[in-house]
């Protein structure tokens, strides 16, 4: 046996103490959290990475020169926010956002400027009632031979119970209306489940891409976006889909979904957009940032960004609503009447 | 097919008697990481976990093999206080050979495995980043026996340097590397299509793993372990992990 002195052992226990303080040593400080290091990080990340300059036409480095002049080193926080908030207000996108402890910035304007057409205080007074059914997000009430589902959000789950529930209540109605007014969107999984209850052939509503690179238009190929047959229970008659500019992301795609099916028919206004799915990011100073890194468009080549058009416009009317009367829900039971 | 069997346990057993020492390794403890990944952010992560490590350790006259599996996830958190969780799997290999006689030093060569996984809070799409790499490079290995207070006692420290290999890293955009979940392919194609190649200059693994054995009477040992990993890819986005666990292990001779 040898004795513990011995040199190398030495050196590499050495080393070993030393690494035990190394490990986050080794990488390096943060960058400097300065309104100018955030102002860089943001504008480039989303040059890098945002999907849609090209097809909105917007000139990124111009959008820069705009905004680069109002950066100073003594910026407050809040004035800091604002100027961000500012620049992504440019991508005209409601998948861009930028949240701090104390704010989230937005563009809103895709619903914003459009009539809402929808009062949930009428539909719940006089179509869902006080007798209607939950099951996990669908709440739905049989009127008049005719199932009525009110979706507000794809977020959550919407489970195969779910769907089950619906499709089995269905049966034998003379249609269903699925009113996705408003319904901001969530989970594109529980839009296409929700979608499959209404087909019995699988079918493509649409194709999708996703940034790869830096250049803008370094895209991966175009796949297809699938609505696939389910195991359960099939709804096989007439449906109606309501929607409006609120119906927003997943809900976006869930009418292009309805909208491909032979048997269903959209009304109501356009729907919002949201095409491209949101990627995230964090700034110097820890605020973080959303914005669309992919690009949707359906089997004629329209991108989902500038949303679904319907088959049939609806407005709410004024005098319709002050009777407590929905007039989009309203035009659906008479189509699926006749 | 008898005969084959037969074959084979000869082979076995012809291994088994030339085999100056057979252990299988198990243990677990914990680990201080940090790490920074561009694709979410430019910030440092950083903060401990656990480990699990299960190894086998075949050593003769003039070669050691030595495999090391470990799992284990790791909560780290930024200056900002945002969580990011890390899971990790990893299989290394380290195949040394006597360089001289009655040296203490052994060379060869390893190969390392490595699956990492990490999620940040608050993340919604594109979140579990995930990358896979298996790499080739030299190993070596110290080794120093001695005695103290009537017990025996061995001080090793291996070392090894991945240079070629290749790396599945996670997209551009996307946590799946880019073959996957974005295009039209099968299983096959995605993994061909998101493999990098790892190579100096691009990407970086390297690790020191010190150990000091305490022998016990009934020919098995207890081992102290510092081991110490460093991981860089750069490609599609700049990746950096350093890790260190401080681990014991239950060494049972077979």
């Amino acid at each position: 046996m040898k004795k513990i002195t011995t040199l190398p052992a030495l050196i590499i226990v050495s080393a070993a103490l030393l690494l035990t303080a190394c490990e986050k040593a080794l990488l390096g400080g943060d960058p400097a959290e300065n309104p100018q290091e955030v102002f860089d990080h943001l504008w480039t990340d989303l040059r890098n990475r945002y999907s849609y300059f090209e097809l909105k036409n917007i000139d990124w480095e111009a959008v820069k020169l705009q905004y680069a002049p109002r950066i100073r080193e003594d910026m407050g926080e809040i004035e800091l926010f604002e100027v961000l908030a500012d620049l992504l207000f440019e991508l005209e996108d409601g998948h861009v956002n930028l949240t701090s402890s104390f704010n989230r910035s937005r563009n809103w304007e895709w619903s914003q400027n459009f009539p809402l057409n929808y009062n949930q205080g009428i539909i719940d007074r006089n179509y869902l009632g006080t007798e209607f059914w939950i099951s996990g997000p669908l709440r739905h009430h049989i009127i008049d031979s005719i199932l009525y589902i009110n979706c507000r959000s794809f977020g959550g789950v919407l489970s195969r119970d779910d769907a089950d529930a619906v499709a089995e209540r269905a049966a034998g109605l003379a249609g269903v209306i699925i009113d996705v007014r408003s319904n901001g969107g969530g989970n594109l999984g529980n839009a296409l489940r929700l979608a499959s209850v209404f087909t019995e052939s699988a079918y493509t509503y649409g194709r999708v891409r996703i940034k790869n690179g830096t250049c803008p238009d370094c895209f991966s190929s175009w796949t297809d976006l699938r609505v696939n047959t389910r195991s359960g229970p099939v709804y096989t008659g007439e449906v109606v889909v309501l929607t409006n500019r609120e119906s927003y992301s997943s809900t976006t795609y869930f009418a292009e979904m309805m909208r491909v099916n032979p048997r269903a028919v959209l009304i109501g206004d356009r729907t919002g957009g949201g095409g491209g799915s949101p990627a995230f990011g964090e700034l110097p100073n820890g605020w973080t940032y959303r914005f669309s890194s992919t690009q949707a468009v359906n089997n004629d080549g329209l991108h989902f960004e500038h949303g679904i058009p319907v088959d049939s416009e609806a407005e709410l009317e004024k005098s319709d609503e002050d009777s407590g009367i929905d007039t989009i829900i309203e035009t659906a039971l008479e189509i699926l009447r006749e | 097919m008898l005969r084959i069997f037969m074959m084979l346990c000869a082979l076995a057993l012809t291994f088994a008697a030339h085999a100056q020492l057979r252990q299988l390794n198990f243990g677990g403890g914990l680990q201080l990481s940090a790490l920074r990944d561009r694709a979410f952010s430019p910030l440092l992560y950083s903060g401990a976990g656990y480990e699990g490590f299960l190894g086998y350790r075949s050593t003769r006259e003039r070669r050691e093999h030595i495999w090391l599996a470990s799992a284990g996830r790791a909560n780290l958190s930024n200056t900002f206080n945002r969580n990011l969780t890390t899971t990790a799997v990893r299989l290394t290999n380290l195949n040394l050979y006597n360089i001289s006689e009655n040296s203490n030093f052994r060379a060869g060569w390893s190969n390392n495995n490595g699956f990492h996984h990490r999620e940040i809070d608050g993340f919604q799409n594109f979140n579990g980043r995930v990358d896979f790499f298996t790499t080739f490079g030299p190993a070596a290995k110290y080794d120093l026996p001695f005695s103290f207070w009537e017990n025996e006692f061995r001080f090793s420290a291996a070392a090894h340097v991945q240079l070629i290999g290749i790396y599945l890293p996670s997209g551009y955009v996307s946590s799946l590397p880019s073959g996957f979940g974005y295009e039209p392919n099968d299983f096959g194609e995605a993994v061909i299509e998101s493999m990098r190649v790892f190579h100096p200059g691009s990407s970086f693994n390297a690790a020191l793993w010190p150990q000091l054995d305490w022998h016990l009477d009934s020919g098995n040992s207890i081992s102290l372990n510092y081991l110490y990993e460093f991981t860089r890819f750069s490609v599609p986005h700049v990746g950096q992990r350093s890790a260190g666990y401080w681990f014991l292990t239950f060494n049972m001779t077979l």
